[in-house]
């Protein structure tokens, strides 16, 4: 994780591409790398308790986008605790379905 | 027509106890068999695998499982596997069943597979002894893939499936992002397949990814990852084109074990080496 303080901002971060304040260096960011910050992310989920490795996590303009299925109501609170851990002030849209655990109603007929 | 049903990823843990048994019970109106394309269980460890065998316990088809990488993410895919297997289910790695479905022998060959990408686009046993054991492993589980399914052929097998948890085509990776493709499938798998034959092909580990696609040898492919297919499982019905047999109903197994070969025993598939952490698992 970036260990810069975040600015709180959930609209002008510059998502994945840096603004350089350093002096002179043109290397240094104002606010933690929102690129690096998703790849974080992604870690934080696969190595937790969720083993949640099927969630897609892109930056969108000013927004990280999530989509992806979650098995239980449970598991979608439990990923979205986290999204707002390791990414605060950052806006996020989650589109994170619930797995559909009934029978089929046809079945595919292969020739 | 043969049924199955196909389901990969479920991913239970104890805390989805009891999910999907509702609609397995409905199983027998729908399906000769069910298949399991891996990643039954989040990290891979016996109390999860005990939730997946309660929930496929007692039922009236017979159950054919490989597992997946979170299968083995605790590095004890024996142990998944004695539960699963304790519970009648029937767990392959380079070897292949036979399930007899009213005299019809149906032959289920399976591997978890691997990596490495697909043809044109794929690594190669080249370089550093990591990136060596990499591709080596796909091939290896590849090479038992194809043994088992050339010994389903030699037992008069009407109907032959290839079940893997990764995928053996790009096409059912789509939706996928591309830069991950390496990590969900290696089209050695493919290749295994279209030289043996094969009526059907499933595997999982895509949830972002499509659920038709075909070989280019031409057999077809189906991704039953859960997100992908959207229920509990998928139904396909398979045409019984070859012969019938009406002999023996016992489970018979061929393939690696079978053959000998000390490289591909169930649940000793090498290093347990995880898919980025992006896209499906």
């Amino acid at each position: 994780m970036a260990t810069e303080p975040d600015n709180g901002s959930a609209v002008d971060d510059d998502v994945g591409v840096g603004t350089d304040t350093g002096p002179g260096t043109g290397a240094a960011h104002s606010a933690p790398n929102t690129e690096y910050r998703i790849a974080h992310l992604g870690e934080q989920l696969a190595r937790g308790d969720l083993a949640e490795l099927g969630m897609r996590i892109e930056a969108r303009g000013d927004t990280v986008h999530i989509t992806g299925t979650a098995s239980t109501a449970h598991d979608r609170e439990a990923i979205l605790r986290i999204v707002a851990e390791e990414l605060p002030g950052v806006r996020v849209r989650a589109d994170i379905a619930l797995a559909d655990v009934s029978a089929p109603d046809h079945s595919e007929e292969l020739s | 027509m043969i049924r199955v049903a196909a389901v990969g990823d479920i991913h239970l843990g104890p805390d989805s106890r009891g999910l999907l048994r509702p609609a397995f019970d409905t199983l027998p109106d729908h399906a000769d068999l069910l298949l399991l394309a891996g990643d039954l269980t989040r990290h891979g460890i016996p109390e999860e695998a005990q939730v997946v065998a309660d929930e496929v316990a007692g039922l009236p088809v017979p159950v054919i499982a490989v597992l997946g990488n979170h299968d083995h993410h605790s590095e004890r895919p024996e142990d998944v596997t004695d539960v699963l297997r304790a519970a009648g289910v029937t767990v392959l790695e380079g070897e292949g069943t036979v399930v007899d479905v009213d005299g019809v022998r149906v032959g289920v060959a399976g591997t978890k597979g691997f990596g490495g990408g697909f043809a044109g686009r794929s690594g190669s046993e080249f370089g550093e002894p990591e990136m060596k054991a990499f591709v080596r492993h796909t091939r290896g589980l590849a090479d038992g893939l194809r043994r088992a399914l050339d010994g389903l052929a030699a037992d008069g097998c009407a109907v032959r499936i290839a079940l893997t948890h990764f995928s053996p085509v790009p096409d059912t990776l789509v939706g996928e992002p591309l830069e991950i493709y390496p990590f969900l499938g290696s089209y050695l798998l493919a290749e295994a397949m279209d030289e043996s034959g094969a009526d059907l092909a499933v595997h999982g580990h895509a949830h972002l990814g499509t659920e038709h696609g075909i070989t280019s040898g031409g057999v077809r492919v189906r991704n039953v990852a859960q997100p992908v297919i959207r229920r509990a499982f998928a139904v396909y019905g398979l045409p019984v084109n070859g012969f019938h047999d009406s002999g023996t109903a016992g489970p018979a197994t061929y393939g690696s074990r079978a053959h000998g070969s000390a490289t591909d025993r169930p649940g000793t598939s090498g290093p347990a080496t995880d898919r980025p952490a992006t896209g499906g698992s």
